[in-house]
């Protein structure tokens, strides 16, 4: 694989792939990856649960006495059926949505700050730079999950957007210095110079010019990222500060918990199953992604 | 740069991310819909009436500017005066130093745990690489990021306690048993210990076990390796002397997030079995919504993070002299 990389390093100067091609190798190299097809398919499950779902489940997620309450799975409800009789599976579909719009907008609010910061300091350097990345540090020191708990806790109205505001204006600083990174050694680079030398604005050499240069890393972060918020609002809900109109997975384990080691294990084991696979679908597609994308940066 | 520049630059920047921190808890607390002096009727009705509430006006500086009450807070706490909890009915640093030692152990065993655990696991897989031993140690490193920690630690709770019955479910001791010795005083606390502190070492030590892994590859493949086996030193030597020296360096950094990172799971953790640490405290704080220990509290987390990523920071500095001519 290094050998292809470094040939095609070579050829850049004559020819430029264009973004097809480039899509195209990256597509190959990820199929080639076992794991990051299994992760990929994990992910496109979810997201067409999440979105599709709740049109094609048998029942009513919110519905009471569907079932014989706590009827056990493979009964009469596939996967049985919580403590006031709602089907397990109808309300896990639900869930997928709460989790997965946390997840996203969580993450589209990480991207749209950290890509901001890197990419003024990475590119105008100089003091603004010392400025922004002691921001920065200040921020990445700090400890999220209590930041949460007392957000959450003071604003007990819109528990949901406070988690995804809060946990995304806590979440950027890493992916903030990635994109600095970047941005520092490309705007040396030869192609930068030219742009600048044909009096290309700035705005554009940094949208441009870099900013497509530098979107591997951010993309392999940002996805591996989901799963964090994901966990952040689940372990929230399941501490009693979540918001208690969305049904979340955090909500169904929180709910199923007193019923653990009765007569009801599946409530609380279900939603957190889920949970599992669906980190699991990002990380492992995360993980075949940076390898597809040639991406050296660490997640955190 | 010496090391003693080096030190106090670091102490510099500590002090205005203290403040910064505190502001933002400040704010967060006080622009949040609700009162606080209202709040401690409801919770406390017997124990506050209407002198309290104008001794408490005062003391707060309520009637005052928001930005005085602020100094006025800072102010007490850099006095070491955290304040008085009327929910508990007790100063908030009392509270704190009660719950702290149990957090301490936790922490502490957690860490030893997963550090070992790590360094041996990630040497082997990265020495093996491709090996079974690899993949399986992979497969669980990604199993141990990937689930909420809550969650396994109820499939613990489920597993151990209740079906196997092997060890305790919650909580600090077994309560309403009279031991005969301290020995078995002991061995009933480490009873208890051991699913909680096991729970949340598995995600920590999943995070390790990857850097580990990666840094001893990144150590293997390098020139000095080569090096050393050109020279004819025996494997053993090359790996643990040569290679793992190097590969431990970023474990160094990263034992600096493990004190944010482990006290953020320890408020999950420690709810889920009901230890009573500063985690499960900080639930309970704030669910109860006391103010005044909720701030304390929150001051008093920040600053062993943030001494701990000083700690950190310095550590690496002394291991690796490079890292001082940034």
């Amino acid at each position: 694989m290094n050998q292809v990389t470094k040939s095609e390093e070579e050829t850049d100067e004559v020819y430029e792939p264009s973004a097809a091609t480039q899509l195209f190798t990256v597509w190959r190299k990820l199929k080639a990856s076992k794991l990051a097809v299994f992760g990929g398919g994990i992910v496109l499950a979810v997201i067409l649960i999440a979105i599709f779902g709740v049109f094609v489940t048998p029942y009513d997620p919110g519905e009471m006495w569907v079932h014989k309450p706590l009827s056990p799975p493979f009964s009469e409800a596939i996967l049985g059926a919580d403590q006031w009789g709602r089907d397990m599976l109808s309300l896990l579909v639900l869930g997928a949505r709460v989790s997965l719009y946390v997840g996203f907008s969580a993450v589209l609010l990480e991207a749209a700050i950290g890509l901001t910061v890197g990419m003024i300091a990475g590119y105008f350097g100089g003091l603004i730079d010392e400025v922004l990345m002691r921001i920065t540090d200040v921020v990445l020191t700090l400890p999220t999950l209590m930041l949460l708990i007392i957000a959450v806790s003071m604003f007990q109205i819109g528990g949901l957007h406070v988690i995804i505001l809060v946990s995304g204006l806590l979440g950027w600083p890493f992916l903030a210095r990635v994109v600095r990174s970047e941005f520092l050694t490309l705007k040396e680079a030869t192609f930068v110079e030219a742009a600048r030398s044909v009096g290309v604005s700035n705005w554009r050499i940094i949208t441009r010019h870099i900013l497509p240069n530098a979107m591997a890393s951010v993309i392999v972060l940002l996805t591996m990222d989901i799963p964090w918020y994901i966990f952040y609002e689940a372990s929230l809900t399941f501490l009693g500060f979540g918001d208690p109109t969305a049904a979340s997975w955090g909500i169904l384990m929180e709910k199923g918990r007193p019923f653990l080691g009765t007569e009801g294990w599946w409530i609380a084991t279900f939603p957190g199953l889920a949970i599992l696979i669906t980190s699991l679908g990002f990380n492992l597609f995360g993980d075949g992604l940076r390898d597809a994308l040639d991406v050296t940066t660490r997640a955190r | 740069m010496t090391l003693v520049t080096y030190t106090i630059r670091r102490l510099i920047i500590i002090v205005p991310t203290f403040f910064l921190i505190s502001l933002i808890i400040f704010s967060l607390i006080h622009l949040a819909p609700g009162d606080p002096i209202t709040l401690m009727m409801a919770m406390n009705p017997a124990r506050v009436n209407q002198t309290v509430i104008d001794e408490l006006i005062i003391e707060y500086g309520l009637d005052q500017p928001i930005f005085v009450q602020y100094l006025i807070w800072v102010g007490k706490m850099l006095r070491g005066d955290l304040g008085y909890s009327y929910v508990w009915n007790a100063p908030v640093i009392k509270l704190i130093s009660v719950k702290t030692p149990r957090t301490l152990e936790l922490m502490i065993i957690v860490q030893v745990m997963s550090l070992i655990v790590a360094v041996i696991l990630g040497v082997v897989s990265a020495v093996k690489q491709y090996s079974l031993t690899d993949a399986l140690t992979k497969l669980g490193a990604l199993i141990g990021y990937s689930a909420p920690s809550f969650w396994l630690g109820l499939i613990g709770i489920l597993v151990f306690a209740q079906q196997l019955d092997w060890l305790p479910a919650s909580g600090l001791r077994t309560l309403g048993e009279t031991f005969p010795t301290i020995f078995h005083v002991w061995f009933d606390h480490f009873k208890h210990l051991i699913l909680p502190a096991s729970i949340l070492s598995f995600g920590w030590m999943a995070y390790l076990l990857r850097l580990v892994r990666s840094s001893m590859l990144e150590a293997l493949r390098s020139d000095y390796i080569l090096t050393a086996r050109a020279k004819g030193l025996s494997e053993r030597v090359v790996i643990y002397k040569h290679a793992l020296r190097n590969a431990l360096l970023p474990v160094v950094t990263y034992e600096g997030y493990a004190v944010g990172f482990l006290l953020g799971g320890a408020a999950v953790i420690e709810s889920v079995f009901t230890w009573p640490g500063l985690g499960s405290f900080m639930v309970e704080v704030a669910t109860k919504r006391d103010y005044s220990t909720l701030m304390g509290l929150s001051m008093i987390i920040t600053l062993m993070v943030l001494l701990s990523n000083l700690i950190a920071d310095l550590s690496y500095a002394i291991v690796d002299p490079r890292i001082r001519y940034e």
